[in-house]
């Protein structure tokens, strides 16, 4: 087996030892709300990796638009995958987390909805991926959906924000100054970056499978030629 | 400008020749419009404060059926492959399809406002206001609507993927017109309906913009 790049992966497996075992040894229990809270630490990880994607996706699909190097839908493809997952995971320990604390599911405020749109847009560019014959014009189109998602997913979040808002406000990029103690956001830290490996890991290996598929295909063109 | 003139001519003798899409978008938004009154139970009081929801929902599945059809002739007759052979601004291309649809869903909406006014609320007053927030909520709704129908027009799962993409996107224009056609249609207090009606124009004009910025890539791939 080739164990080129798989340092990654083994690094993100050792941070995510790291951030479980300080969730729940290290880090204090909140005094409101129980054990509940340690949720924070997946919950917020997953939505800043699920925006951190989308944002990957769309810089990919701009740079593909650009210069047509169907590398660059390689990646965006890879990202919008792997983004999904952290997705997905951002909603559903949203709404564990949020039926304990607010005593229902799910509330439309602002961030929840627009996390639901991000969500929808990721299944729609992705169902439209694996609908759609692979090739530049596919590669194009779906650069199309990324970038028109990117734009509007900040829409959405001031379009429901104009109205009033459930969703706690942000509690470690306050600009009033930090509001978390030190215990928790050294395992929030933690935790964040063991999500990152992980994403980072799931996009390498997803992006060494489509180019090794790449040059499977042209090697069985040269032999068919 | 004169190619636009000339598109726009063409969809305009396309309908009144066949009247193809009218008929059949107003039939569609009553039958719509009779399902959601049968969903409140039959003394509801929700049946006034439901119904600007109920009539965006009716503009938005119509919506969709126009963006398809729209579409679906274009590349039926070769129209498409036509228009981009010949020496046409892609923009003209999007602009014709944008504007040919607003004007079917506008006479529509001009019928369908008095319509909701009539079987659920009872007012008649704001109604021809009511009528333009629709078509002003229209346009941005149609401009993401032919954005997209023109990417997914080729695929399997077109009819699918394209409710998926648009609907979540719309979230903006659907809240701005509902509350406005709420203020119209059954005085529904509204705090500033000044920065209502800005929002669903700036709504308008990005969903505009990002389209006729990426048509061309769509055209062209």
């Amino acid at each position: 087996m080739n164990t080129r790049g798989s340092t990654l992966p083994l690094a993100a497996l050792a941070a995510v030892t790291g951030a479980l075992a300080l969730m729940f040894l290290y880090a204090p229990t909140e005094g409101l709300q129980g054990e509940v809270q340690r949720i924070f630490y997946i919950h917020v990880p997953a939505a800043w990796i699920s925006f951190l994607a989308f944002f990957v996706v769309a810089v990919a699909s701009v740079l593909l638009l650009s210069k047509r190097d169907l590398r660059y839908d390689r990646i965006a493809a890879a990202a919008a995958e792997a983004g999904l997952v952290f997705t997905t995971i951002m909603m559903t320990t949203g709404p564990i987390w949020g039926r304990r604390v607010w005593g229902v599911w799910w509330v439309w405020d602002a961030r929840l909805t627009s996390s639901l749109v991000l969500w929808l847009i990721y299944v729609g560019y992705l169902l439209f991926r694996t609908t759609t014959p692979p090739g530049q014009r596919r590669a194009r189109l779906s650069a199309v959906i990324g970038i028109v998602g990117a734009v509007n997913v900040p829409v959405v979040y001031f379009s429901v924000f104009w109205w009033r808002t459930l969703h706690p406000l942000p509690t470690v990029l306050n600009p009033e100054g930090q509001l978390l103690p030190a215990e928790m956001r050294v395992t929030l830290y933690l935790s964040l970056l063991a999500f990152l490996l992980v994403f980072a890991s799931f996009v390498v290996l997803r992006l060494r499978i489509e180019d090794t598929r790449v040059r499977l295909t042209a090697l069985e063109e040269a032999l068919r030629a | 400008m004169r190619a636009l003139r000339a598109l726009l001519w063409k969809d305009a003798l396309i309908e009144l020749r066949s009247a193809e899409r009218l008929p059949v978008l107003a039939l569609f938004s009553v039958a719509i419009l009779l399902t959601l009154h049968f969903t409140l139970p039959p003394t509801s009081e929700a049946r006034t404060p439901a119904a600007p929801g109920f009539l965006w929902a009716a503009i938005v599945f119509a919506a969709l059926l126009e963006l398809r059809s729209s579409l679906e002739s274009e590349r039926r007759d070769g129209t498409l492959d036509g228009l981009r052979l010949a020496p046409v601004d892609p923009t003209a291309i999007y602009i014709g399809k944008v504007a040919s649809s607003v004007a079917v869903l506008a006479v529509l909406e001009a019928a369908l406002v008095p319509l909701v006014a009539l079987f659920f609320t009872g007012r008649a007053s704001g109604v021809a206001p009511a009528i333009g927030v629709a078509v002003a909520g229209t346009v941005g709704l149609v401009a993401w609507g032919t954005l997209f129908a023109a990417v997914v027009g080729g695929t399997r799962a077109g009819e699918v993927i394209l409710p998926v993409l648009l609907f979540p996107l719309i979230v903006p224009q659907t809240i701005a017109c509902v509350r406005l056609l709420a203020m119209y249609l059954t005085g529904a207090p509204l705090d500033d309906p000044a920065t209502a009606f800005v929002l669903l124009a700036a709504f308008d004009v990005l969903s505009l913009g990002t389209s006729i910025l990426l048509f061309d890539h769509v055209l062209d791939a």
